[in-house]
């Protein structure tokens, strides 16, 4: 056994003579067993300010602060080492100039010469290491509180995919239970919820290069079992050397695919519309030829009619795209003239009058009165109103329009005894591209009534449906009368 | 003769389908209502009928039910992109505007294959 010098030589009360006097790091204080302070270090001199005459003979919880004496606790050190011999503990300490520090301390029980029962007790200030720790606690109290509240979900992964820390968004979108230190492998959950073989090929690939990825569009169904689109993305960070996390986030995306998605049906949609007209046209050619060569002079004049009318709807059609397009993007430009509105209605009703031959259209009410506005646009309107009416008659022939004015304002009433609009789909019928279920087999692309508000709005004006489902319904419009 | 329903919304795309296909030899029907259709397939029993995309749920009225017609059917469609769904994929279709010469084939073809009662 190789001797150990320090017990074996007479010289061992030198040496912790030496030590008592000459550290610096360790704080050493002895007491007596009722716990009064007997002697003090020049450690403790210079960590603590107290000169030897400050202290000795002053008890111990001189250097507690006010709640741990309240606690109890300098008392309950002095008792626990005096029972077992050894006690030791983290707490604040009180320099001279009642400043408080984070020391450790460690005390054990010694006996003297004399065989009187000290107590012999080594204190380190850890003040800085304390502080230091407590920013750490706040820096991840800070990230922790960033990541909840960020509507994305997160998780951060090590290299094997086990958990290192979630955020809210992505425990509620997993049904997550994960505490901090417990290990949860992320692959096995998105193999568990049936998530595309992608992503976690993806994620293993990611951990394996160290090289992340993004923009992965990914399905995913949330625990209430709507179906979601993310956007997913993976970003390997070097933690700490030779220590790489994975930062994955989960964008949701369903509402931007949702109207991609729209975006595209309408588009075929208006593509769909626009072929009709160009279909009969491919007819019409066809035909021609054909009547040509038979020298049919009566049925040419039919056809030609018919391809004059496709011609037209074609060019109606692209004009309401145009018109809706410029619209939307605020960039009607209203041509102001004044003019009898009476007259301007009547042109209204004699276009569809032409059109529509066999429709029965009753002009009520009074509108006698001159207004400034853009001619043209509101013929538009009331054109729309009143071909809305026919298209949506559902057998009725007629369509009652009706003017009132006061000193503010001038209105048209258009009313039908058709169809109907069911009140659900009442507040969107002047939106874009609108169009309600049953009228599916009617030709129209929902553009006209989203032009007639558009042009409204423009004139300062108000414009409005009420309507019964099966009973018909009746539009609304009024301009204000500069 | 070869009898030949025609069911669209737009009156000038039937009635000029009509004229069309009246100058090849066939007879020609044509409606853009449900019951009329119904009614026309019982009544006039037609050979083959062609059907724009969007009146495609007339389909449920005149392939089901006690006068299930066993005729084939031609879908018109002016979708390009729209991939049909589901059970609309095993019929024949013609894009619009119409290639005629096409048009014409998918006709005969479709009424070659099917058995004459």
């Amino acid at each position: 056994m190789p001797k150990n010098d320090l017990w074996q030589s007479n010289y061992s009360h030198a040496y912790f003579e030496a030590l008592f006097n000459n550290t610096v790091e360790n704080c050493m204080l002895l007491l007596d067993e009722k716990g009064t302070i007997i002697s003090i270090n020049t450690a403790f001199q210079h960590h603590f300010g107290y000169h030897e005459n400050d202290i000795i003979g002053k008890p111990l919880y001189t250097l507690f602060i006010n709640d741990d004496i309240v606690l109890g606790k300098p008392a309950n050190e002095i008792q626990k080492v005096l029972t077992t011999g050894q006690c030791s503990d983290n707490n604040y300490m009180v320099r001279k100039d009642k400043s408080i520090t984070w020391v450790s301390g460690e005390s054990i029980k010694v006996k003297s010469d004399d065989g009187a029962v000290r107590i012999l007790k080594i204190i380190q200030d850890i003040n800085v290491q304390k502080k230091s720790q407590d920013d750490l606690i706040r820096l991840d109290k800070l990230t922790e509180k960033i990541l909840n509240s960020v509507e994305d979900a997160i998780v951060i992964l090590d290299l094997r995919l086990n958990i290192l820390s979630v955020n809210e968004s992505c425990k509620l979108l997993f049904n997550l239970k994960f505490k901090s230190g417990s290990l949860l492998n992320f692959g096995e959950i998105l193999l568990k919820r049936d998530v595309s073989e992608k992503l976690i090929d993806s994620i293993k690939g990611a951990a394996r290069s160290k090289v992340g990825f993004s923009n992965l569009s990914i399905e995913i169904g949330t625990p209430n079992k709507e179906k979601k689109v993310y956007d997913v993305s993976c970003n390997p960070m070097e933690y700490q050397r030779d220590d790489v996390q994975m930062v994955i986030i989960f964008h949701d995306i369903t509402v931007h695919k949702l109207l991609e998605r729209e975006r595209e049906d309408v588009i075929g949609f208006v593509a769909h519309e626009l072929r009709n007209p160009l279909a009969n046209l491919v007819l019409c050619n066809e035909l021609m030829g054909d009547l040509v060569t038979d020298n049919d002079r009566e049925a040419m004049k039919d056809i030609l009619k018919r391809s004059k009318n496709n011609v037209m709807r074609l060019n109606k059609l692209v004009t309401e795209l145009y018109d809706a397009a410029k619209m939307n993007s605020g960039n009607l430009k209203l041509d102001i003239s004044t003019f009898s509105f009476e007259e301007m209605i009547w042109e209204a009703v004699d276009t569809i009058k032409v059109l529509h031959p066999l429709y029965n259209i009753i002009v009520t009410g009074d509108g006698k009165v001159l207004v400034s506005g853009d001619k043209h646009r509101l013929i538009q309107v009331v054109t729309n109103f009143l071909s809305n009416g026919i298209k949506y008659s559902d057998g009725q022939k007629e369509v009652m329009l009706n003017i009132t004015y006061d000193k503010d304002a001038i209105s048209v009433s258009v009313k039908d005894k058709g169809l109907g609009i069911a009140a659900r789909h009442l507040p969107f019928i002047f939106d874009r591209f609108f169009r309600a279920e049953n009228t599916q087999n009617l030709e129209g692309i929902g553009l006209g009534l989203f032009l007639c508000r558009q042009i409204i709005n423009a004139h300062h004006g108000k414009i409005w449906a009420e309507s019964q489902e099966g009973k018909g319904s009746t539009f609304y419009f009024s301009i204000p009368r500069r | 003769m070869k009898k030949i329903l025609v069911i669209n919304n737009d009156f000038d795309t039937m009635s000029l389908i009509k004229k069309w296909l009246e100058k090849k030899g066939y007879v020609v029907k044509f409606t853009g209502n449900r019951s009329e259709a119904r009614k026309l397939v019982r009544d006039f029993r037609p050979d083959l009928a062609i059907i724009d995309i969007l009146q495609s749920d007339i389909l449920v009225d005149i392939k089901g039910g006690s006068h299930q017609g066993e005729f084939p059917i031609l879908l018109m469609t002016g979708y390009t992109s729209k991939p049909f769904s589901g059970k609309l994929l095993e019929y024949e279709s013609i894009e619009k505007p119409f290639d005629l010469p096409l048009f014409e084939r998918k006709i005969k073809m479709l009424l070659d294959n099917s058995v004459e009662v």
